[in-house]
């Protein structure tokens, strides 16, 4: 069963989506930062935009009063000559006409019964209708206060025109009204003296909702009533607002009423001109957050790319193991892939080793079978000369086949490389039920294979006599095993001493067992073999070169 | 020191097996068993059951073993000395050289062919000793008839 790590409901992805991810988690905070500084960014400069309308309306305003006002002092200064008091409307007409010198104002004076009695656009004398305007006039009577007048029509300009009028007095009561008419045009200039940016647009509407001027297409529009939505929003709102304009154009638009006139002054520029920043913005923030995913994308693309070759190689190196194929260290940029691959490396080479080692024992054990057989096959031959019956064979072969069995056991748990000389002893003593009446002694020997088997054949054949005629034969009997070495020789030499059996007499005749323990093992080993028939019990040395151990009291390792 | 105890082991041993009669009966029918001459042949093994018996097939197949030697070193010696028809020769043998070796040794020198008895199959060491000419390759355990054919393959003209 596959390990299940943290996140188990997810389904397995590519290294490049969790980078993607990664880089997308990273980039969304920052991202969403960015944005919002944009947003704040249009805003302010929304905020600004919306300040600087309202400022030119401000100006404009201030503009419009100032020349209203100027043209206010010039009539009232007009208003005060002699002439007026003397009735000497010739004498004034002329010097009206000299104090205005433009053709865009005319100055008019008329009587309470709204008659004009001077009007410099026409030739002193001329017939004279009554003023086209003439509440304004009525309200100079009514208040004894200059007033400036709506836009109208002019009867005699036959131009739209305004009225800025003023009382003349006569004896601490209004005589008379003065009155400058000036052309419509005159405020298209003073709006267009602003000199304002492309897409601006300023204008002015009177008390009662009419155009009066425009910076822009003042023909077009001057006279016409501002839409009624417009309108009212020009007089209600406060600061800038959303409007279309009268053109049919989305404006911000900012409405400053004249403090002389009571008229609307306004300031107008495109609701586009405010929204390319905000389009930009957005286009600009848009192109961020794409930019920003591609280039994740990409990146997440490449470092994965980074990642997944090594990876992918690591892969392959697991599959050759698996094939038992050789795997070569890795050499990536990704150290985790190098380490791991690394360690596969060492992995794959060390169950080659092992392999190897498997074979090398299975042809060993191959080997070692069939030269056991022909060992035993000799064994049988051997047992069999000397054998008076088939039983007494089958009871020695028997006997001889377990001795060697017993060698084998304590070699194969070494892995075929040979047995401890104790555990040797021990075994061949163990067989004739021996080890309790044995007392063995002697330093932790590690030998080798030839020498296990040889000496095993030899402890074989004294524990077989020992059991039969030795000390083994009798209750109170005992045996003494020793050895000792490599010696300063460099031999290790065996002692098997048996006391407490019967009497011993040196035999007439010796067996094989005698050759085997005095003559072939010790040839085997090229060492010396004796056996002493001595009165007590047997004797039997035996030494043989250090070639044979493997491990010993010299070698400084000790016996497990 | 250490090869002279070898050689008087043989010696001893030969007549030990000497006193026990093995050799006078066999000798008789084994000129009627094999087409051979009686071969005068050295045995080169360590396992003594092993050469025992080995002696035994070859006495019965009317043979002479002039000794046995355990190592490469000694059976050289005793080839020297004793100058055998052929050698029966293990490859695995105590110490440090090998029966491949021994039997090298003693073509080169004395111009006597062995004969491989072995358990030993892998490959290498088999490619190892047949780069020696002639030779007879035996598997072991030997049986009298492996033994027969692999004398008479060698001296049966």
């Amino acid at each position: 069963m596959p390990a299940r790590l943290f996140v188990n409901k997810i389904p397995p992805q590519r290294i490049r989506t969790f980078l993607f991810l990664f880089g997308v988690a990273l980039t969304v905070p920052l991202l969403g930062m960015a944005l919002l500084a944009f947003h704040q960014m249009t805003k302010l400069e929304e905020q600004e935009l919306q300040r600087r309308v309202q400022q030119v309306a401000l100006d404009l305003a201030g503009d419009i009063d100032r020349e209203l006002d100027r043209a206010m002092v010039s009539l009232e200064t007009l208003a005060t000559s002699p002439f007026l008091a003397q009735g000497n409307y010739a004498a004034f007409h002329e010097q009206a006409a000299r104090a205005i010198g433009a053709d865009q104002a005319g100055i008019l004076l008329v009587d309470a019964s709204m008659q004009q009695l001077v009007n410099t656009r026409a030739p002193f004398g001329s017939e004279l209708p009554p003023t086209s305007d003439p509440d304004t006039a009525r309200r100079v009577f009514a208040t004894k206060q200059r007033q400036v007048s709506d836009v109208f029509v002019g009867l005699v300009s036959r131009r739209p025109v305004i009225n800025v009028e003023v009382p003349v007095w006569k004896g601490g009561a209004v005589h008379q009204v003065l009155i400058m008419a000036l052309d419509a045009v005159r405020f298209e200039q003073v709006l267009k003296a602003q000199r304002l940016e492309e897409g601006w647009i300023t204008g002015i509407t009177d008390r009662n909702g009419i155009i009066l001027a425009r910076s822009e297409r003042h023909d077009d529009f001057v006279g016409k009533p501002l839409p009624k939505d417009l309108l009212d929003a020009s007089r209600t709102a406060k600061g800038v607002f959303r409007a279309k304009s009268v053109a049919g154009v989305e404006i911000l638009r900012s409405t400053v009423r004249s403090q002389v006139a009571g008229w609307l002054v306004s300031a107008t520029v495109p609701a586009a001109a405010a929204d390319v920043t905000k389009q930009q913005a957005r286009t600009f923030g848009g192109a961020m957050v794409v930019t920003s995913l591609m280039l994740g994308g990409a990146l997440a693309y490449l470092f994965g790319a980074f990642m997944t070759r090594p990876l992918d190689a690591a892969t392959a190196a697991a599959t050759n193991i698996g094939q038992g194929k050789p795997v070569e260290p890795l050499q990536s940029p990704l150290q985790e892939a190098n380490a791991v691959t690394n360690a596969m490396s060492a992995a794959a080479t060390e169950l080659r080793l092992r392999q190897e080692h498997t074979q090398f024992l299975m042809r060993e054990l191959a080997h070692r079978a069939k030269n056991q057989l022909a060992v035993v096959r000799g064994m049988a031959q051997q047992t069999a000369r000397q054998s008076e019956s088939v039983e007494q064979f089958v009871r020695q072969f028997s006997q001889r086949i377990q001795g060697l069995a017993e060698s084998q056991d304590l070699m194969l748990r070494q892995n075929w490389q040979g047995a401890w000389l104790g555990d040797l002893v021990r075994a061949h003593l163990d067989l004739f039920g021996a080890v309790s009446r044995a007392h063995i002694e002697g330093p932790a020997l590690f030998l080798s294979a030839d020498a296990v088997q040889n000496i095993g054949f030899a402890l074989h054949e004294l524990a077989t006599n020992a059991s039969k005629h030795g000390a083994m034969a009798a209750p109170g009997g005992g045996i003494w095993i020793s050895w000792h070495g490599p010696d300063a020789d460099g031999r290790v030499h065996i002692d098997w001493k048996e006391r407490g059996g019967p009497a011993v007499e040196t035999p007439a005749r010796h067996g094989f067992g005698y050759l085997v323990v005095t003559k072939l093992v010790a040839q085997g080993l090229a060492g010396n073999a004796k056996l002493d028939f001595e009165p007590d019990g047997v004797h039997w040395r035996m030494d043989f070169p250090k070639i044979f151990v493997l491990s010993g009291p010299a070698m400084k390792t000790s016996e497990p | 020191m250490q090869l002279q105890t070898h050689t008087d082991a043989v010696r001893l041993w030969l007549a030990a097996a000497a006193a026990q009669g093995d050799d006078a009966e066999p000798r008789q029918e084994g000129s009627q068993q094999t087409e051979t001459r009686a071969l005068r042949i050295l045995i080169a093994e360590d396992e003594f059951f092993i050469s025992l018996d080995t002696k035994a097939l070859l006495q019965h197949l009317g043979h002479i073993v002039v000794a046995i030697a355990v190592s490469a070193d000694e059976a050289v010696r005793v080839a020297e000395k004793e100058r055998p028809d052929v050698v029966l020769m293990d490859i695995r043998l105590i110490g440090a050289r090998d029966g491949i070796d021994a039997a090298a040794e003693i073509h080169r020198r004395f111009s006597i062919p062995s004969i491989f008895v072995t358990a030993n199959t892998d490959v290498a060491t088999r490619t190892r000793a047949q780069a020696l000419a002639p030779i007879g390759f035996l598997e072991k355990p030997l049986t009298e008839p492996r033994l027969r054919a692999g004398l008479l393959a060698l001296f049966g003209k």
